[in-house]
């Protein structure tokens, strides 16, 4: 499937592109993987999509990953090119304390919505985004709750208590079931 | 009932009505489409700012669903989480089960039995006819043609939920695919019934085509209307018959297959310009593909065992895994960080529908109000996915 080395080639021209070995335990086509520092990010993809040996000119998705122990949030793009069918996964890391990067959807439009999303989920921001606006929760919403140190306010769908414990009744009695209903 | 917290504050700070769109010209109005309308097939709002009846500009408003999937993914263990994929996309769960389990197998490096993978490949396309047979149905009902909506959705397609109950006991949440293989075997004489049921299907394709593909008022409502050009389309990341049908030959069960999809012969129907017909054509013709595949399968149906070699608790390996599959809206993956535990650390979803949407608001600009209901029809999103 991956008839080019494009982490290789990446790295001739951006230095600071470090390959992250993909792990032996795969099984099926792994996908090269790069990290790229903050700073860098935007111009790297710009390159990755306009350079004809690359050409990665579609946005198969992104996203976050909360890495609380490390104080870090990691960013995850994946890349494809329809041209050369390859994929490419680059990643980047940004401290948990003031979470900030450039945003891409200046280059690909399909990140647009995506980057709101962890936006709104991870409250990540994304400088230069035309729109970063809350997409799934409500403006005034509390929190970011895919963040890991995220505590979930109850509220009436919970009947007041957390998931998993049986809810109360009017007079203050379990009620039997799963506690999911009242 | 403990008093609420977080609601009332919602409704009032909530997506107020003008939230992006704050100028409008004097000739100009805004206009709501949904939640509760029956055309944007579920609850999606979007908000049209109008000259006249010709939309200037779109911006939709999601999350109306929005369960926190992705959330309630790490506090439940990896077999608990095939029974939430169900409910993202619930017109094609099957391919929702089938692109987790297609990821966690990657992360424990499972060898899945072919019989399996072969009911895999069955249920998968069965489930995208049934898919399509819903779009088929309702975008009809969108262009002002009920008929095609009785034939598809009432009889068609209950056949094929009929046959997935008699498989698995349910008819809209399978949770029939499992990591390292299938739930259940197929009863006894289940491909035969299927293969009946193609053959069934074959004449009754014919009366779909004379009752909307080649129906003048369908066409003349769809073609040439809410162009996509491909360009646009993969700056976009629109994948699935909305990215072929702008005439991007991109497959993934043929350019990059999974499962047992490299035993079968079939065609991937492409569009010639984008617009709203070529996006149905598309689907009615995979309708025919899918078919041809599910009848391969069914021919070719190998012995042995349905369920490869799993424990019953398992703990995948500390890693990250993407695996996708080609849903009947796109490419639906899952991205999976373990941590060595029986939960995942992080479990993202690639929705199809969430990112296909994104094609909305700069397909409709320039059409007219009622060419609003036939794009959004043709663009066939669940809000099930899209909020997740």
């Amino acid at each position: 499937m991956y008839t080019i080395d494009v982490i290789e080639k990446l790295i001739q021209r951006f230095p600071e592109v470090s390959k992250i070995p993909v792990p032996e335990k795969f099984v099926r086509d792994p996908e090269p993987q790069a990290n790229v520092p903050p700073q860098k990010l935007l111009e790297v993809c710009r390159f990755l999509k306009s350079d004809a040996a690359f050409s990665f000119d579609f946005p198969t998705h992104m996203t976050a990953v909360d890495h609380l122990k490390d104080g870090l949030f990691e960013l995850v793009y994946a890349l494809y090119s329809t041209q050369h069918r390859v994929g490419l996964i680059l990643k980047s890391h940004v401290s948990r304390t003031s979470p900030e990067i450039d945003s891409v959807s200046s280059v690909w439009k399909g990140m647009d919505w995506q980057e709101r999303e962890v936006f709104d989920l991870f409250g990540i921001r994304f400088n230069g985004h035309p729109n970063l606006k809350r997409i799934m929760l409500w403006e005034g919403y509390p929190g970011h709750p895919l963040r890991k140190d995220y505590v979930h306010v109850t509220d009436k769908y919970d009947s007041g208590l957390e998931i998993g414990t049986p809810g109360l009744d009017e007079q203050g009695l379990p009620v039997k079931g799963d506690g999911h209903g009242a | 009932m403990a008093p609420n917290p977080i609601r009332p504050s919602a409704v009032l700070q909530g997506p107020v009505f003008e939230t992006k769109i704050e100028q409008v010209g004097d000739h100009e109005m805004l206009l709501n489409l949904g939640p509760q309308h029956p055309s944007t097939h579920g609850v999606l709002r979007v908000v049209l700012k109008l000259d006249g009846e010709v939309i200037t500009e779109a911006v939709p408003d999601m999350g109306y669903l929005h369960r926190g999937v992705e959330k309630l993914a790490e506090h439940r263990t990896y077999p608990m989480n095939i029974v939430l994929s169900d409910r993202n996309d619930y017109l094609s769960a099957m391919n929702n089960n089938w692109a987790f389990c297609l990821a966690v197998e990657k992360l424990l490096k499972v060898e899945i039995p072919l019989r399996a993978e072969y009911l895999r490949v069955i249920v998968g396309e069965l489930n995208r006819v049934a898919s399509h047979m819903v779009f088929y149905g309702t975008f009809g009902i969108d262009i002002g043609a009920f008929t095609p909506f009785l034939h598809a959705f009432g009889r068609d397609r209950e056949e094929i939920l009929d046959l997935f109950e008699e498989m698995c006991g349910a008819r809209i949440t399978y949770n029939y695919i499992r990591v390292g293989g299938v739930m259940l075997d197929a009863p006894e004489g289940w491909t035969h019934r299927v293969l009946q049921f193609v053959e069934r299907m074959k004449p009754r394709l014919v009366e779909y085509d004379k009752l909307l593909t080649k129906n003048p008022i369908f066409i003349d409502r769809t073609i040439g209307v809410g162009l996509l050009s491909a360009e646009q389309a993969v700056d976009l990341g629109v994948t699935g018959p909305i990215l072929r049908a702008s005439g991007v030959s991109l497959d993934l069960r043929r350019d990059h297959p999974y499962g047992a999809y490299n035993d079968f012969q079939f065609d991937v129907p492409l569009g010639k310009q984008g617009d709203c017909y070529d996006r149905f054509l598309v689907r009615r013709l995979e309708i025919t593909e899918s078919l041809k595949i599910v009848e391969q399968a069914c021919r070719k149906f190998p012995d042995g065992p349905v369920m490869g070699k799993v424990l019953k608790m398992y703990r995948p390996p500390a890693g990250e895994v993407y695996a996708q599959v080609d849903g009947p809206r796109g490419w639906l993956g899952s991205y999976i960080v373990s941590d060595g535990t029986e939960k995942p650390y992080r479990h993202h979803i690639r929705p199809p529908s969430f990112i296909n949407l994104q094609a909305l608001s700069e397909i409709v600009k320039g059409w007219k109000m009622a060419d609003v209901v036939a794009i959004l029809g043709s663009l066939d999103f669940v809000l099930g996915e899209v909020d997740r």
